[in-house]
């Protein structure tokens, strides 16, 4: 009891004249309004609101949840979705100046040479859409999806290029999509954390762990990272020597002291807080039972697959359907080593990259297919891509002659696609010009893609805002233009 | 005196040779049309002084100076006669050009040559009396007097005011009358004034609900059955696509190069411009609506909320009333959900959260699988919260046929999950009845081909999911047979990975 009397001992020092004149002051007017207004505002009054509790959007949405699926590191359309022919015909040639004039890229200097796509291309489901060899499992859903194929963005460098995708703004500091989300729907699901991120074994996002961050929104927001392999969360266990009943003793009494400081200061933080302990406590019996994918049955191992207790990508779109299937608001899987610049074999498009693709093609088509047929992708958005696209041009770094290839990180042009409730499927929209490079039609910033996401969710993003440093901001900042185009 | 009579009379008969002889239909000469332009000016004359004439008639009952009086209101009459005559003449030729309201013109000219008629009347009274004794009227001539001046006061108002309506629209007049009075008038409100009353905008075609509209308006009164200038008609869909002389207005799907566009757009003093100078020229909206609606296609028949709106139409049309079009549910006026019974369903391991901010209507789903066993109470609650229930989510919950029968009392249900959940065929006879069920999900469930017959005639359902059910795919081809627009999802079903590609 230690820390009760800690607890009172604090608030007895902190409570002053000061404050019993101020108390009674307003104290005797609360009273007064109270019993004026009737019943109904002391009974709301009682209880500290919950940040979590689930809030009805703007507008009646199309999509309840998002799955967004992070290729960190720019994977390469060039290879994947956007067919260009004349490109291979130029493969080997010089790059034109007016290619060049008035751009930075990230390594290329000097005049780099064209370089042919990397992979053979056909035509796949009712719509047609061009995609490569290398995601034959995609091929068969193709019809499923809108790609996005003019997508452009500000940096060209990851972790800012990646901050801007998941906060709208390059610089840390904000809060990221799923916490927006969180913000402004809350959760379906008390026992399970509302906005869960689940890396992929390897190299973490560039940006770090604000990728998935609150900013200045109450932490509560913040993504939970969930892993594959060992205890789901971190410190989630309970220590050896502690039993369950001990362990909820000791939160409800913590909780009631926080309370009590709550009323007394109001930060909101400590919401935050109490509302965490509450959630780690459910957690420890909800989260093993959501996170172990080896209840699954064999067929679902067969079609994602996947391997229980490894950190495979795989394993984790399996998590993200089983999770979203409970009520979970938003899970942002990362995959990384989509950074094919080929200064070595495991970034080469004709190594590393087809490898990515291999541990991202199956499961990711599979997740989709899993979706439908459970009725999930009636509600739920799926989103799909990195940070930045990849130049037409061969970036060779050190100008030896290497057997791998690889390109430069590219802002101007790249893919990414979505799928899912409110979204067409088996449409592309936006045109690239006949290499790549530039788009010709169909142009999506970044900020568009948010804005679309937020209005699927049912948000008009120019309203959902939090105050903070004097202004209200939002995700798409001052930009950001729905893409009707592709809206069901 | 009589002289002035005859020269009158000569008036006259001019005017109604002319009534016979000016042409209505064809190109008007420049001249006639120079002419027409004079009537505004000439119009007001008659107006102030056959006004005058008679308050001089209704002074000279009392005043003495009545001799005096008799003689100035025989003066003015006579200048009254002869300028309604002249107005009538250049009217005459001002509704050549065309683009008035053609059924307000008709009472306008109609009234203009009564007062012409009535107040040449008056003057022959005054001026040769025994002309009328003699010959038109025997007894109380001097009651129809006074009925003829009665009729040309009236007649000089009405046809001022349908000479308004002719300029400034009709309108004009009650544009600032106080709501209260205009609510009497049985006129819209202010604030509704410009905004279109559509019935059931969900239903109406884009070209009836804005493109109709502004034909008729701005259009018809010239190209129509009556009178279908250059032998072009814009009153119905048929006549529009055939064109007159010069073509058809319309190329679908190009509008800078349909004539009906071109000239909307020609300088105003163009001799081409549609409508004509003078008449009521289409606003800005309602040319880029008719750019929209020509570029999209001309279609007569796609339904206003299947109509691709570009963000500048989308101005437009909330401006009209027509911001958002509501279907389905959302057409439909409901009040908001009880906050008590709510709460009540929260007790009970139901969470009901509002579908959006503004919206009367509440998703609802199980917070624990084992919270949403049927009960009276929990039934009770649920049926009085029903019309505001639309999504109900039960899946994985231990929900079973008792409480199908309660959710078939939901009228506005439109997504309902009852996936892996113990409900059988018996209990899908209660869906029968929720005719805005969009979305149903019974994977994981007993339901058989029996329980997919109850699905018939859900003709608003678009998706269903069967997978691990008992169905088979003759029960699931009879059920695509009843309800074509509907997806049915039976489980994975992919195409074997393509050979040439992993392999590589």
């Amino acid at each position: 009891m230690n820390l009760a009397r800690e607890a009172r001992d604090t608030q007895l020092s902190r409570v002053t004249r000061r404050h019993f004149l101020k108390s009674c002051g307003t104290g005797l007017g609360a009273i007064a309004f109270a019993s004026m207004a009737a019943g109904t505002a002391a009974a709301t009054a009682t209880a500290p609101p919950d940040p979590l509790a689930p809030r009805p959007p703007h507008f009646a949405p199309a999509a309840r949840r998002v799955i967004f699926l992070h290729m960190a590191g720019g994977p390469s359309p060039l290879e994947l979705f956007d067919y260009k022919p004349t490109l291979a015909r130029l493969d080997g040639e010089k790059c034109p100046d007016s290619l060049l004039e008035g751009k930075r890229f990230a390594f290329i200097r000097g005049v780099p040479r064209m370089l042919g796509p990397q992979a053979s291309f056909r035509q796949h489901g009712e719509s047609g859409a061009w995609v490569s060899n290398h995601m034959p499992h995609l091929a068969r859903v193709v019809d499923k999806v809108a790609f996005l194929k003019a997508m452009h963005t500000d940096e060209f460098n990851h972790a800012p290029a990646q901050l801007l995708v998941h906060s709208g703004s390059p610089r840390l500091g904000r809060p990221s999509m799923g916490s927006w989300v969180t913000y402004g729907l809350g959760t379906e699901n008390e026992n399970l954390p509302a906005f869960v991120v689940l890396l992929s074994g390897g190299a973490a996002p560039d940006a770090g762990a604000s990728v998935y961050g609150s900013g200045f929104l109450p932490t509560v927001y913040q993504g939970v990272q969930c892993r594959s392999k060992g205890d789901p969360v971190l410190f989630l266990s309970d220590p050896d020597g502690m039993s369950r009943d001990l362990r909820r003793k000791s939160i409800e009494t913590i909780n009631a002291i926080n309370r009590q400081q709550h009323e007394e200061i109001g930060d909101p933080e400590i919401l935050t807080r109490i509302a965490q302990y509450e959630m780690a406590f459910r957690m420890q019996t909800s989260v093993p039972e959501a996170m172990d994918i080896a209840r699954e049955p064999a067929y679902i191992h067969e079609m994602y697959g996947t391997e229980p207790g490894t950190t495979a990508f795989s394993n984790n779109c399996l998590l993200a359907r089983r999770l979203v299937e409970r009520g979970v608001r938003f899970v942002q899987l990362f995959h990384w080593g989509w950074d094919s610049h080929g200064a070595g074999e495991s970034e080469a498009l004709n190594a590393g990259f087809v490898d990515r693709c291999r541990e991202t093609d199956q499961p990711v088509a599979a997740l989709l297919e899993d979706l439908a047929q459970r009725g999930l992708l009636d509600d739920t958005l799926v989103i799909w891509g990195g940070e930045f696209g990849r130049t037409p041009m061969l970036e060779n770094r050190t100008g030896v002659d290497n057997p791998f290839v690889g390109r430069d990180h590219h802002s101007d042009v790249f893919t990414m696609w979505m799928a899912g409730s409110g979204v067409k499927g088996g449409i592309s929209h936006g045109e690239t010009d006949e290499i790549g490079y530039s788009a010709v039609s169909g142009r999506v910033h970044v900020h568009d893609l948010q804005a679309t996401i937020l209005h699927l969710l049912g948000f008009d993003h120019l309203r959902l805002t939090f105050p903070f440093q004097g202004r209200d901001y939002r995700l798409t900042d001052v930009h950001g233009h729905v893409v009707r185009d592709v809206l069901a | 005196m009589k002289n002035s009579v005859y020269i009158l009379g000569a008036g006259l008969a001019v005017l109604i040779i002319m009534l016979i002889a000016v042409p209505g239909g064809g190109r008007p000469s420049d001249f006639s049309l120079f002419l027409g332009r004079f009537h505004p000016l000439v119009v007001h004359l008659p107006i102030g002084i056959l006004l005058v004439a008679a308050l001089f008639e209704a002074l000279s009952r009392w005043t003495p100076m009545r001799d005096r009086i008799e003689t100035a209101t025989r003066i003015l009459l006579y200048a009254g006669a002869w300028s309604a005559l002249l107005a009538v003449a250049l009217g005459l030729y001002l509704a050549q050009g065309g683009g008035y309201d053609s059924r307000t013109l008709a009472w306008h000219k109609r009234l203009g040559i009564l007062v012409a008629l009535s107040s040449s009347l008056c003057y022959v009274y005054k001026a040769w009396p025994e002309l009328l004794q003699q010959r038109v009227i025997k007894t109380r001539e001097h009651a129809v007097y006074a009925t003829a001046v009665g009729v040309l006061i009236l007649a000089v108002a009405f046809t001022g005011h349908l000479g308004g309506q002719l300029t400034h629209g009709a309108g004009y007049l009650s544009r600032y009358l106080p709501d209260g009075l205009r609510q009497l008038a049985g006129l819209q409100k202010k604030a509704d004034l410009g905004k279109l009353q559509l019935e059931n905008p969900a239903e109406t075609t884009t070209y009836a609900a804005i493109i109709q509209p502004v034909l008729t308006t701005k259009c018809t009164s010239c190209h129509s059955e009556r009178r279908a200038r250059g032998g072009l008609r814009l009153d119905a869909p048929e006549h529009i696509m055939e064109g007159g002389d010069e073509g058809p207005p319309i190329v679908p799907g190009r509008a800078h190069e349909s004539e009906l566009i071109h000239r909307i757009w020609l300088p105003l003093v163009a001799d081409d411009h549609m409508p004509p100078e003078g008449s009521a020229q289409l606003s800005v909206a309602e040319a880029e609506l008719l750019r929209w609606w020509i570029d999209a296609g001309a279609s007569f028949e796609e339904f206003l909320p299947d109509a691709e709106m570009t963000p500048v139409v989308q101005t437009i049309l909330s401006g009209l009333g027509l911001g958002e079009i509501r279907t389905g549910i959302f057409a439909l006026s409901v009040s908001p959900p009880d906050s008590q019974d709510v709460a009540a369903l929260a007790q009970q391991g139901i969470a009901a959260t509002l579908l959006a901010e503004d919206e009367p209507y509440l998703q609802v789903r199980c917070t624990n699988p084992q919270s949403c066993a049927h009960s009276d109470e929990l039934e009770a609650t649920l049926r009085r919260l029903a019309p505001n229930i639309a999504w109900l989510d039960l899946g994985r919950s231990t929900a079973d046929d008792a409480f199908l029968e309660t959710i078939g009392a939901l009228p506005h249900l439109t997504r309902l999950h009852l996936q892996q959940t113990q409900v059988t065929d018996t209990g899908l006879e209660h869906l029968q009845s929720l005719e805005y069920l969009e979305y149903l999900n019974l994977y994981g469930t007993a339901v058989s081909d029996t329980g997919l017959a109850h699905l018939h005639n859900l003709s608003a359902l678009r998706s269903l999911y069967l997978w691990q059910t008992n169905v088979t795919e003759a029960g699931v081809a009879d059920l695509q047979a009843a309800v074509p627009d509907l997806y049915i999802n039976t489980g994975l079903s992919l195409e074997p990975v393509i050979a040439d590609s992993l392999a590589e």
